[in-house]
């Protein structure tokens, strides 16, 4: 059992090693990943070592991310920033930009998420560009320590990774298809010009590549071209700034969090099922006689034939007027009408009290005070049929007159 | 983090003076893991230093010159079956800036209520 604790500490520790190393410039990252893997290898088989190795690799993990992460933020960026030109003839150069890629790629992504939103506006799709963005800052922010080019400005990534987070927290109450596109159309723009900017900053009329092999270099080499190897003017991040950086960021994290609860709060949701609308679909589902129960709307619709004091669609609420029991459609229940005095089969007949109601929903027999409750219904041109749950009028003799047919064109 | 140049931080001296201590008692060069425990038992630490710290600062050390390493011979590693060691060993000049730092920075004696200050 202790055994497995023991590897699984390690491979968190090799794995967390891995990924503050990734991307580095140099044999940097492999270095440091096999000093570690000796460490905890020396650790395992260290007999002095106590009992609960496995808690005190993962201490030692632990205690030291938060140095690895600023290492990897602030110091990372500057160590390996510099820039290789090989002189390859006359006029002619070759420039290493390694940043090439990422930017071709985010800018490659971008574009064809903007196209996927204009075709089909996704659901959240703002949170959804938001959280892509912050994916791609993030790897772009952790590439810039393989960056080579000539960049003494203060990195664009964060002022990006920040947005992108304030879009996630905008994007989940606000539910659009359009607004994502708000946000991928200036980020792919942004994404552009930082790919293009990469490929302008290279010496002027070289060819820029994104990786140059020791091979290709020593070919050159013995070839008699020139290969240059400089440091670009490294930036550094104040103390000042980070913690000025860091405050702005935390107001504006709580100011953020906080007029998200209150829109979240204030946002209406798209009222479904009983209480809003429902649809129940085309006209042409329900032939003339029938009686349909739409359980989400829990109401009845009724398309009624001319005899039974049609045409025209109701939607009777299933709530018995009575005491609330739901009312069934009894096909085969027979009785006699006290006011045509015919036997007829088939009447809406609640179960709990025997209230009695006929095709429209009128009140034949019963304790109940009076006919079975209508729902505002609506039907479209083309024939789609909409219950409004919400609106819903006391029944009466006269729920016959309320049948809806359908609009003349 | 911009320091006067030359100076080292606490955590730093204790890696020098563990360095120095185990060159004394026979053990010239140390790899990291080998480190950390004597310092863990030369400032009698709750736990082992962090990776994070201690790789970093080994790291600097060297770019400072007060310490020097090498990756141990590969043969050596394999035939013990283990990853290879990264030795280091403090330089003359890690010995100089030491000594130069002596004596040893002794925390100021804590006062307790009731008690007057010793003048």
């Amino acid at each position: 059992m202790s055994a497995i604790v023991l590897s699984l500490a390690v491979l968190i520790t090799k794995a967390w090693t891995h990924v503050f190393t990734l991307g580095l410039a140099g044999d940097f990252g492999k270095a440091r990943r096999e000093q570690v893997a000796s460490d905890l290898w020396e650790q395992a088989h260290d007999a002095t070592a106590g009992r609960a190795v496995a808690f005190s690799v993962l201490s030692r993990l632990v205690r030291g991310m938060p140095a690895d992460i600023a290492w990897r933020v602030f110091v990372a960026p500057r160590l390996h920033r510099q820039r290789l030109t090989v002189n390859l003839e006359e006029g002619r150069a070759m420039s290493v930009q390694p940043g090439l890629p990422f930017g071709v790629g985010a800018s490659g992504i971008g574009w064809a998420a903007t196209l996927a939103f204009l075709i089909t506006p996704v659901s959240h799709s703002l949170a959804y560009a938001g959280a892509g963005l912050a994916l791609i800052a993030l790897i772009g922010w952790l590439l810039e320590a393989r960056d080579t080019g000539d960049d003494a400005k203060p990195s664009a990534w964060p002022p990006v990774l920040a947005a992108s987070i304030a879009a996630i927290a905008l994007g989940v109450p606000f539910d659009g298809g359009q607004l994502g596109l708000a946000l991928s159309i200036p980020a792919t723009l942004a994404f552009s010009s930082i790919a293009l900017r990469t490929l302008a900053s290279r010496p002027q009329g070289s060819i820029a590549v994104s990786s140059v092999s020791p091979e290709v270099l020593q070919r050159h080499a013995l070839a008699g071209d020139a290969i240059v190897l400089e440091r670009t003017a490294d930036h550094r991040v104040s103390r000042r700034t980070v913690l000025q950086g860091s405050a702005w960021l935390g107001i504006g994290a709580v100011l953020a969090a906080t007029g998200g609860v209150i829109v979240d709060f204030l946002w209406q949701r798209n009222v479904q099922g009983f209480g809003g609308i429902v649809a129940a679909g085309n006209i042409s589902k329900y032939p003339p006689g029938s009686k349909t129960k739409i359980t989400a709307g829990k109401f009845w619709l009724v398309h009624l034939t001319p005899e039974q004091g049609g045409p025209g669609f109701l939607a009777l609420w299933q709530k018995c007027p009575h005491l609330g029991c739901t009312v069934p459609w009894e096909p085969n229940f027979s009785f006699k009408d006290a006011v045509t005095n015919e036997t007829k089969r088939g009447w809406f007949r609640c179960p709990c009290h025997q209230s009695t109601y006929d095709d429209v929903g009128v009140r034949v027999f019963g304790p109940a005070p009076r006919s079975m409750d209508r729902m505002a219904l609506t039907i479209a041109p083309d024939g789609e049929i909409e219950v409004d749950t919400g609106t819903i009028e006391k029944g009466a003799v006269d729920n016959a007159a309320s049948a809806v047919t359908m609009p003349q064109t | 983090m911009r320091r006067k140049a030359g100076s080292i931080v606490p955590f730093e001296r204790a890696v020098i003076e563990a360095g120095v201590e185990l060159h004394a008692s026979g053990t010239p060069e140390f790899h990291g893991y080998l480190l950390a425990r004597h310092i863990k038992d030369a400032t009698s630490a709750r736990n082992l230093t962090a990776y994070g710290t201690l790789y970093k600062a080994l790291d600097r050390l060297q770019n400072a010159g007060l310490l020097e390493s090498r990756w141990e011979n590969p043969e050596a590693a394999a035939s013990d079956n283990r990853p290879r060691r990264r030795l280091y060993r403090v330089t003359a000049n890690g010995h100089a800036v030491l000594a130069q730092q002596m004596p040893a920075v002794v925390p100021a004696p804590r006062l307790r209520l009731n008690e007057e200050p010793v003048s």
